[in-house]
């Protein structure tokens, strides 16, 4: 197991900063999954522990070790950093075969002949492509190849997976059953895994930890349930969910001890959260309960869209100008343009900051 | 702070640096700028110094020589004494006549048959672009020497013409020589060029912005003025200027029909000046050549500056609907297929058929033979020449001919691809601009001019290198750098297209430089470069311009061959030779062609 840390790390491209003083701590076996927008540079950060790329200014460690600083001079090459990388384009080689697509990291180790030959098929059997052995990548489907990709990753049994982005060119279906296989791989391996992405649900199913990334700069690590329950900052919040959550401005009054806040002319109290005067109101879809009759403590509003997909559906419900997304998963009737009663469930909601976009925290 | 510290502090700042600086694309970077400096700058340089400075020959010419110490005597030679006009002034005049002619001539024709063959309904379409490049290939004074066969007269070329042995006329001077049939045959040879950038420009065009201007009420004619020509004018224009460089620095041509009627042009003076060892004056004049290419290129560029952003509007395009020529189509057909007729099988058929010819004057069949291709030497007929499958000297000019080219584009090819490599790698930094720019520079020196500059150049050994004038590999250092713009070019957009995530697999994987360079960058390289690889192989094969002044009799090319038998008068052998040349070359093109990938109008890439 192996764990990675990366001290005030800086990169720049040109005028544009890529990665901006970055301070990140990965535990050994962790799953870490960089999450952010294109462009807020976690691609450049996994390059940067692969070796792909220097930091301008910064340490990078892995096991305590100084891979990279450029203040000591030294530069660790990838290749002994002790770790495996998929490309998002998977990159592999198209004149060699698939067996010397994965052998090739073996070879240059050295590693007799026989035993590589005795590794790549099991690793090729491992992952269901034994008998692709012969073929060329562009003879393959874009699942295969991905499996080839992941096959010449593990084949010299690295301690770190650094995987950027290795789903996004599969199709649905496919993505699915590989998120499972992938998570599976990353226990049997006993590896630390750090895996970018820009799709929040690969996030959340997959990591047991997510950085979540704004220009260059880190907004909040931790677990995927409070990543998901917690966001740490309006950006957070807003990314994270789908359906997006609902941001309103309300306004933000003491009752008893817990607070309440006033959005849309509707009150509701017992939020956890400590806060007084103007807040932005952040309540998830699922945390809105859809009523078709009347209901004590309810709103009325009115239903703008109803958007079913199977097993649960969107409903957009507007009060004046105030809209809301309401995730139902009841296989109710809704019709558009009926009046509607809404209820909240106040434990879950958060509060931020209407100034600096912060969570306004819970009282202990 | 202590000494002590300060060490302390630049042992590893110096060991980032060392870092910086050994990364492979950096080193091999540095050394291709140094090489390209070395081979391009050094010859310029000495080029200049020699022009600028006395010469031992020029005793003979003026008093106070003292050779070696600086003098202005060349520069007024060439440009203001009595000889001026002779040497410099009409040669130039006729240079740029030329210049202007085969531009106008080889784009109108070239574009009109570019847009006939990718936009319109014109029948054969598909092989018709197969033999319009045909004439490219094929050495650019085979059509003026299937020119003389036809049109020359006895008054000048001391033996009649085909037309003339058919009608009884003797042809007018001004059609037997000089600028008007320079013009046309040249022309023949250069639209190539027009013809495979405006096609290019063509099919990768958006036709749904031509369709939105019909949309919207535009007519055909207003489309094709007000839409598709400004879009495609870049391609234009770069077909301009690489016409006219290239028409410029031609020297066959010129001298075939030229010299007969002492109409000079600077690469002609040039060459004499050369030969009756008049190097300065000869050097003054490259560096005419050389500052009018320049400024072309330089206007070209203000120009196309302006305007290359066009050319990423060019996406994928769809397939038009093809322009309609309705009643008019048997008659363009038909005018295309003249035209085509009398640029690629007439002058073949032309230049075979004197090869047979016995005696110059007689064209009646009872005068054919195969003398010149298998006879054994017999004084009584144009001296004892050997026909040509005897002739040990063309054999041996073959072998050069065939090792040249060969070498050539191998070199050229892997060159390319270190270029493009230091090139992409290190896209954005200064030393890549650099290596860019270094590469450019040979493009801008005719290619007579360019072969001038080698002459001073190795003729003692310098530093590592021996003396390498008069040997094979002078020709090889020549063609070799005189293609490193086409060279750096092929070999970035081959290196842009393996993409660098397929070596950074390699680094992480653990592979060397040098290992992942002939493992993964090479392999998948070769496809992208075997276009430039075939381009360059069939214009090394043909080419007189650059090397007519550096050959030696062991040496010798083919082309350079034909040169010295027509010179001598010797048409039979000199046709023979071409023809024989010509076979070669669309023998060598039919095979390189069987490689998948390879595509002749994909390798001029410019």
């Amino acid at each position: 197991m192996h764990s990675i840390k990366l001290v005030n790390v800086t990169k720049r491209f040109g005028q544009v900063t890529a990665v901006d003083s970055l301070n990140l701590v990965i535990e050994p076996g962790a799953f870490l999954t960089l999450l952010g927008p294109s462009g807020c540079g976690k691609t450049t950060i996994l390059r940067m522990i692969a070796g792909l790329e220097e930091p301008d200014s910064g340490e990078i460690l892995i096991d305590g070790r100084v891979v990279f600083s450029r203040d000591k001079g030294i530069f660790v090459p990838p290749a002994r950093r002790g770790l495996g990388l998929v490309f998002q384009s998977y990159a592999l080689w198209p004149h060699m075969t698939v067996f010397q697509n994965v052998a090739f990291g073996l070879v240059r180790a050295k590693m007799p002949r026989d035993q590589v030959r005795q590794r790549v098929r099991e690793i090729l059997r491992d992952l269901q492509i034994a008998e692709m052995e012969e073929r060329y990548p562009q003879e393959m489907s874009g699942g295969q190849q991905q499996r080839v990709a992941l096959a010449r990753m593990l084949a010299p049994k690295p301690g770190i997976f650094l995987l950027d982005e290795p789903l996004s060119n599969l199709d649905a279906r496919l993505r699915m059953d590989m998120r499972s296989e992938l998570k599976r791989l990353h226990r049997d391996a006993g590896a630390t895994a750090i895996y970018v992405t820009h799709d929040q649900i690969e996030a959340l199913t997959m990591s047991t930890h997510i950085a979540v990334l704004r220009q260059g700069r880190l907004c909040q690590l931790d677990a995927p349930k409070q990543v998901y329950r917690c966001p740490a900052s309006l950006f957070v919040a807003d990314f994270i969910g789908n359906p997006k959550v609902n941001l309103i401005e309300g306004t933000a009054t003491q009752e008893n001890g817990t607070t309440a806040v006033t959005l849309a002319g509707c009150e509701i109290a017992g939020i956890p959260a400590q806060a007084r005067g103007p807040v932005v109101v952040a309540i998830r879809p699922e945390d809105v309960h859809l009523a078709l009759e009347p209901v004590p403590g309810g709103t009325e509003f009115e239903v703008y869209s109803v958007l079913p997909a199977g097993s649960e559906m969107v409903v957009n419900v507007r009060r004046g100008n105030q809209m809301l997304t309401v995730k139902e998963t009841r296989p109710i009737n809704i019709e558009m343009d009926a009046p509607i009663w809404v209820t909240f469930d106040s434990s879950n909601i958060n509060l931020y900051d209407k100034e600096s976009g912060d969570l306004i925290p819970a009282s202990a | 702070m202590s000494l002590m510290n300060v060490t302390r502090s630049l042992v590893p700042a110096g060991r980032w640096v060392w870092h910086k600086l050994t990364r492979p694309h950096v080193i091999l970077g540095i050394l291709l700028i140094v090489a390209m400096l070395y081979f391009v700058m050094t010859p310029l340089y000495i080029l200049i110094r020699t022009a600028l400075t006395w010469q031992p020959e020029d005793v003979r010419l003026a008093r106070g020589v003292v050779p070696g110490q600086f003098t202005l005597f060349h520069l007024q030679r060439v440009f203001n004494s009595v000889i001026s006009q002779a040497m410099l002034w009409v040669p130039l005049r006729n240079t740029l006549l030329i210049s202007i002619g085969v531009s106008a001539l080889a784009l109108s024709f070239g574009s009109l048959l570019a847009w006939l063959v990718v936009r319109t309904d014109l029948p054969g379409r598909k092989l018709i672009s197969t033999l319009a490049i045909i004439p490219y290939m094929l050495p650019s004074w085979t059509i003026a020497l299937a020119w003389t066969v036809v049109f020359k007269n006895e008054r000048v070329g001391g033996a009649i013409g085909l037309l003339q042995a058919l009608t009884g006329i003797q042809p007018p001077d001004w059609l037997s020589y000089g600028p008007l049939p320079i013009i046309i045959t040249l022309s023949l040879h250069y639209y190539a060029f027009a013809f495979l950038m405006v096609s290019g420009a063509l099919s990768t065009l958006d036709a749904r912005l031509e369709e939105s201007g019909e949309i919207l009420g535009a007519g055909r004619w207003h489309v094709l003025t007000r839409i598709t020509l400004p879009l495609v004018m870049p391609a234009i224009l770069s077909a301009f200027v690489l016409t006219f460089a290239r028409a410029m620095g031609s020297f066959g041509t010129p001298a075939f029909l030229g010299n007969p009627v002492r109409y000079n042009v600077l690469s002609t003076t040039l060459y004499a000046n050369i030969q009756s060892r008049l190097q300065a004056d000869g050097f003054v004049l490259c560096l005419v050549l050389i500052s009018i290419s320049i400024i072309t290129i330089y206007i070209n560029q203000r120009i196309i500056g302006v305007r290359k952003s066009f050319v990423t509007i060019a996406g994928k395009g769809f397939t038009a609907t093809p322009v309609r020529l309705g009643s008019l189509k048997y008659l363009v057909l038909a005018l295309v297929a003249l035209v085509l007729f009398v640029a690629v099988f007439a002058p073949l058929f032309f230049l075979g058929y004197q090869t047979l010819m016995l005696r110059n004057n007689d064209y009646s069949l009872s005068n054919l033979t195969l003398h010149f291709w298998i006879g054994e030497s017999n004084p009584l007929i144009a001296d004892g020449v050997e026909g040509v499958f005897r002739s040990s000297q063309v054999w041996a000019s073959t072998r050069n001919t065939v090792a040249l080219a060969a070498v050539t584009a191998s070199l050229t090819a892997l060159i390319g691809i270190l270029l493009g490599y230091a090139i992409v790698k290190g896209r954005g930094t200064l030393l890549a601009k650099a290596i860019e720019q270094i590469a450019f520079l040979p493009y801008l020196m005719p290619s007579i001019a360019f072969g001038a500059i080698y002459l001073g150049m190795f003729a003692k050994p310098v530093g590592p290198l021996p003396a390498l004038y008069g040997t094979f590999w002078l020709l090889v250092v020549v063609s070799v750098v005189k293609n490193l713009p086409y060279s750096s070019r092929s070999g970035t957009a081959a290196m842009l297209q393996v993409g660098g995530e397929l070596e950074e697999a390699a680094v992480v994987a653990g592979s060397s430089w040098l290992d992942r360079f002939r493992s993964v960058i090479l392999p998948l390289c070769t496809s992208g470069v075997v276009s430039g690889f075939l381009l360059t192989f069939i214009t090394t094969m043909r080419e007189l311009s650059l090397i007519i002044l550096l050959v030696t009799p062991t040496t010798r090319t083919l082309p350079t061959l034909t040169f010295r038998y027509a010179e001598q008068g010797y048409h039979q052998p000199g046709d023979a030779i071409t023809l024989f040349l010509v076979i070669i070359i669309l023998v060598s093109e039919w095979l390189v062609r069987r490689i998948p990938g390879a595509e002749i109008g994909k390798g001029l890439g410019a």
